[in-house]
């Protein structure tokens, strides 16, 4: 084997002392880098608890060494409905987004994913990728004509006869959380399919073979068997598209831009960040109230979170 | 630890109760939460129930044709009427405004009884679903009564709203289009009789379009000429005929629909309109299509049960995928072709302008610059570039020569590609250092993220593998992915924070830069102790060098050089002419210098790439730690019984396991970099030299109002990421395969 031609090492030719030394490097060079990548967000946790002149006027470093109490006047700034910078109600417009972006592909996909996985139709294999390969599509490429759908509808013009047609109403969706909330489960449906679909055409064969000789259709084997056994992976896309709903910046900037009644909370803290320096002692308060649930959704649900990365990617 | 979690839980929950119950404006919020959640119950509710229902009609072809085909004709019927009346077509039916008045309380009554109607209609639908997902069919009758008792409530106190737009305008003609056609359905299923069948498809036809004829608005009614009346319906013959030929079919069928079509639109669309025209030829030109339409309805005969199966069969699959491709199809596909649709028009989608959009964009016409190749010159006399042609040069020989000695051209071992890969990285900073531009942006930050979180990652992974403390410190690195980027931002923003010189920085950066520039240019005990400190370091390296030389032995040379290296250029700045954040005065005083990291460029585009790579390493992180964990354990065996060392082992058999992997990793890496936008958008809205395809898409599009320009961008940016898609395409091929 090839592998003979590594026997030519001999052993680190060191002292064991040193050796102890270089073998302990390892853990200290990642408890290095894992400094490093809190430090971050150490500082802003640590100045969104000082005030206003302490923020401005020394390092956050500084709060460990000096007197000086710890203040809880940002958040209350922040979560007041009634003071001109509060953030509260885009806390519930988040929601008013997250949720129903969360809950509606969940049903849609784990449909398709089963007819892809389950279901013989002719072109399933090819539709089966098409759908797929939209993962990779940027958004960019949807976005003008979906705000022009949501604040106009759509209509086709017969140029021969003079006559409009009006394909989709004119719901007047721009500047709501519903035009987010719609724009989220389109685009979120390809991921949503191709990680259900690595699950659920996973199952065992032989349930399904069992169950439709006792007489269950599609529609009965989805609802009895599929769905039930499919909760973990349903928990791991609902993770997923949670905290990607929950943090988009873009669609909701671009659908609902500056309808203040309906900006969730990525919106309302950039606009914190615009105002150059005069909120700037807020803007860490703020930044952890809008991550305050995706960190308690990444914690509480770290398992499937990562069981839902590695489904959705190590495959293939 | 679960007992912890569901505390986090709960306590996050009644944090947000308690958040909105102390507020003074708890009303209005209570209003959204509940708005919201209505809004999802309906949404959920109705395609839910659409969905089971349109199953439940399919389940009717197998155990009842006649009632499937009333079913189906009746709601193709009720929904083409919907459209031709929400479009404006026909006249408007049922009680108007100033009967409604008349009657007064009768309309009371019949709106609720309407309603009620309704409602139980629907009701009884959803009662069919719920008692057979649930198994107990007593079920059905309580609920469509309590939709119908909705549908009452609802007709006695909405009376005028319901009443007025929503019966006289939307409801009348599609339910008496579906009628009609749901009756001719039932007759068409029942009827095994070829002859009687077509004659009951003519006569259905007849009366639905006798009856569309005469409720037609004047307005559209045509005026035709035998050419525009002949063209289209022979096109449209020729169209469907001929396929079904070429499959050997009979195209009598076809033939029909296609005759229908293209007489269609050659009567509404080719014509004149004229609205004091006859009214015969309104009625003909409507009659024809829809006696032809019930002709290629009726034309075979009656299934058989093979067929009724097939029929079934083949509608599930579209039912449980119709929701998720019509969702795709509205969103991602007619959105993005409509894009590049509009990428061929001026700023405001009036004039068609060919392809000058993208020219603007290659041409340099924009408010950046797209490539700007303009310092190219100046490339040489980058120090970047006089670093890393040098040490690509060296790689290359010392690859050559250790070739040469093992019979190989080039030997790639740690000494010959440490030089290679620092030059070649140091040469691609001081290429997109120089020539500069939105799209080289682009390339730079897809260049460097995914080369730095990937190695990054790969690194903690190899690291954190089989360490006590790994799941901690893996969730620490891990964390980032689950803030987002415009949180992100604000947590570098202040990372990067510069103030004026006179002041203390309050950025960790600068804090240090300029702690640093003081402590190199001072003379204190920490200076000297640093001095010493280096010092030491330096000259131990340099004597596991020498050893390593005398030794004949070339393990782990080529990274401890490296580093010496760069210690060694470092003590000499720290020594010699300083380092860090601190400039002489003009009186030879010592004045704090911080640097600018956000505005200075081009080098300020790293520090945001900074962002990105500290969200984007957490997720190689994941993936790659996963796939060496599943690397077989007998291969390293092997590798350790054979006297290989860690290096040997990882880079040997480890990382060559993990190549596709990597490759799934770098792939995703790249479509995230390459949209790259809210970082960008919050710290510097593309300033100071930063912008990237994005940020520019959305500034042009709808900032400065130019959709031409802006799809021509959005659709650049779908280019550039194709190749990708391809390679994914490929993967997934493989592993269908």
């Amino acid at each position: 084997m090839a592998l003979t031609k590594f026997a030519d090492n001999g052993a680190p030719g060191i002292g064991n002392a040193i050796y102890r030394v270089l073998r302990a490097i390892p853990t200290g060079v990642l408890w290095f880098i894992v400094l490093i990548w809190s430090i971050p967000t150490l500082g802003l946790a640590v100045n969104s608890f000082r005030g206003r002149d302490d923020q401005r006027g020394k390092g956050w470093w500084t709060a460990f060494s000096d007197e000086g109490g710890a203040t809880l006047d940002n958040y209350e700034t922040v979560l007041t409905a009634s003071s001109t910078n509060s953030i509260l109600e885009s806390l519930a417009n988040s929601f008013a987004i997250a949720v129903p972006a969360t809950i509606i592909p969940i049903a849609i996909a784990a449909f398709a994913a089963y007819a892809f996985a389950w279901i013989d139709f002719r072109g399933r294999q090819w539709l089966f990728i098409a759908t797929v390969s939209l993962l990779a599509v940027p958004l960019q490429v949807a976005l003008i004509p979906l705000l022009q759908l949501y604040s106009g509808g759509a209509h086709l013009s017969l140029p021969l006869m003079d006559k409009t047609i009006t394909l989709v109403p004119d719901f007047g969706l721009q500047g709501t959380a519903t035009a987010v909330w719609l724009t989220h489960t389109g685009f979120g449906l390809p991921f949503a399919i191709f990680l259900l679909h690595n699950y659920i055409s996973g199952l065992p064969k032989d349930v399904f073979e069992s169950a439709r000789i006792d007489g269950a259709d599609h529609f009965t084997i989805f609802w009895r068997i599929v769905l039930p056994l499919s909760i973990p992976v349903l928990a791991a896309f609902a993770i997923f598209q949670f905290l990607w709903t929950w943090n988009d910046f873009l669609i909701a900037n671009t659908m609902i831009g500056s309808e203040r009644s309906a900006q969730p909370t990525t919106i309302a803290i950039a606009n914190l960040a615009g105002d150059y320096g005069r909120n700037e002692h807020l803007l860490s308060a703020g930044a952890f109230v809008q991550a305050f649930f995706p960190l308690v959704v990444f914690f509480s649900l770290q398992r499937y979170f990562v069981r839902g990365l590695l489904a959705g990617s190590v495959k293939g | 630890m679960k007992a912890l979690k569901k505390l986090a839980v709960v306590a996050a929950v009644v944090v947000l109760i308690v958040a909105i119950q102390s507020t003074d404006q708890s009303e209005l919020l209570f209003d959204k939460i509940v708005s919201t959640l209505i809004s999802v119950a309906i949404a959920v509710g109705a395609s839910a129930g659409l969905w089971v229902g349109v199953n439940l009609l399919f389940e009717q072809a197998t155990k009842n044709w006649p009632r499937f085909q009333a079913l189906s004709f009746g709601l193709v019927g009720g929904v083409f009427f919907f459209a031709l009346d929400g479009n404006r077509l026909l006249r408007t039916l049922g009680p108007q405004p100033d009967v409604a008045e008349i009657v007064g309380d009768a309309t009371n009554v019949s709106t609720s009884l309407t309603m009620a109607l309704f409602l139980g209609l629907v009701g009884l639908l959803v009662g069919r679903a719920v008692a057979l997902y649930r198994s107990s069919p007593a079920l059905v009758a309580p609920i469509a009564a309590g939709f119908a008792a909705l549908g009452v409530l609802l007709g006695q106190t909405r009376t005028e709203e319901v009443a007025g737009e929503f019966f006289t305008r939307i409801l009348w003609w599609p339910v008496i289009g579906g009628a009609i056609a749901a009756a001719f359905g039932a007759l068409l299923g029942g009827q095994g009789d070829l002859r009687s069948r077509r004659a009951i498809g003519v006569v259905g036809g007849l009366v639905l379009g006798v009856l569309t004829g005469f409720m037609l608005f004047r307005a559209y009614r045509p005026v035709f000429s035998v050419v525009d009346l002949a063209v289209p319906t022979l096109t449209g013959v020729v169209a469907f005929g001929f396929p079904a030929m070429v499959r050997g079919r009979s195209p009598v069928p076809s033939v029909l629909l296609g005759a229908a079509i293209g007489w269609a639109i050659g009567a509404f669309g080719f014509s004149d309109v004229d609205p004091l025209g006859p009214l015969g030829w309104q009625v003909v030109a409507t009659t024809v299509p829809f006696v032809l339409v019930g002709l290629w309805a009726s034309w075979r005969p009656l299934a058989d049960s093979t067929r009724r199966t097939n029929v079934s069969a083949q509608a599930r699959s579209w039912i449980f995928l119709g929701p998720a491709l019509t969702f795709i199809a509205a969103t991602l596909v007619i959105p993005a072709i409509r894009t590049m649709y509009l990428s061929l028009f001026d700023a405001r989608s009036e004039e068609w302008v060919g392809f000058a959009n993208y020219g603007r964009i290659f041409g340099n016409d924009l408010n950046e610059e797209s490539f700007d190749f303009g310092r190219i010159g100046a490339l040489d006399g980058s120090l970047l570039f006089q670093l890393g042609v040098p040490l690509l040069l060296l790689g290359a020989i010392v690859g050559v020569l250790l070739g040469r000695r093992q019979g190989n051209f080039f030997e790639t071992t740690g000494v010959s590609a440490t030089p290679i890969a620092i030059g070649f990285v140091l040469v691609a900073f001081a290429i997109f250092s120089t020539i500069r531009g939105t799209v080289i942006n682009n390339l730079w930050w897809v260049f460097t993220v995914t080369g730095a979180s990937t190695c990054v990652g790969l690194a903690i992974a190899v690291l954190a593998d089989r360490s006590r403390s790994e799941k901690i410190a893996k969730a620490f690195i891990f964390l980032p992915m689950a803030i987002s980027f415009v949180g992100a931002s604000i947590i570098w923003r202040a990372v990067y924070q510069a103030r004026d010189a006179r002041k203390p920085q309050t950025g960790v950066l600068n804090a240090l830069w300029v702690g640093l520039g003081r402590l190199s240019t001072g003379s204190g005990l920490p200076t000297f102790l640093v001095t010493i400190g280096l010092i030491f370091t330096l000259l131990s390296i340099l004597a596991f060098l020498l050893g390593a030389i005398a030794r004949r032995s070339l393990q782990g040379v080529a990274p401890i050089a490296t580093i010496g290296a760069l210690l060694a250029w470092f003590t000499y700045r720290f020594i010699g002419p300083g380092v860090g954040g601190v400039r002489t005065g003009p009186t030879g005083e010592l004045i704090p210098d911080p640097a600018l990291f956000v505005q200075d460029s081009p080098f300020n585009n790293v520090w945001l790439m900074i962002i990105l790579i500290w969200i984007q390493t957490g997720f190689a992180m994941v993936i790659l730690s996963a796939a060496i964990k599943a690397v077989p354990a007998e291969f390293l065996e092997a590798a350790r019984v054979d006297g290989a060392t860690d290096a040997q082992i990882f880079w040997r058999i480890t990382l060559p396991q993990i190549y596709p992997t990597i490759g799934v990793v770098v792939t995703t890496t790249i479509v995230v970099v390459m949209k790259v936008f809210d970082i960008v958008k919050v710290i510097t809205n593309g300033q100071f030299d930063t912008q990237v395809l994005a940020n520019q898409m959305f500034s042009e599009a709808f900032s400065f109002r130019d959709k031409g320009v802006g799809s021509a961008l959005a659709i650049v940016l779908f280019l550039s990421v194709l190749p990708v898609m391809f390679y994914n395409i490929r993967q997934m091929q493989k592993a269908q395969a």
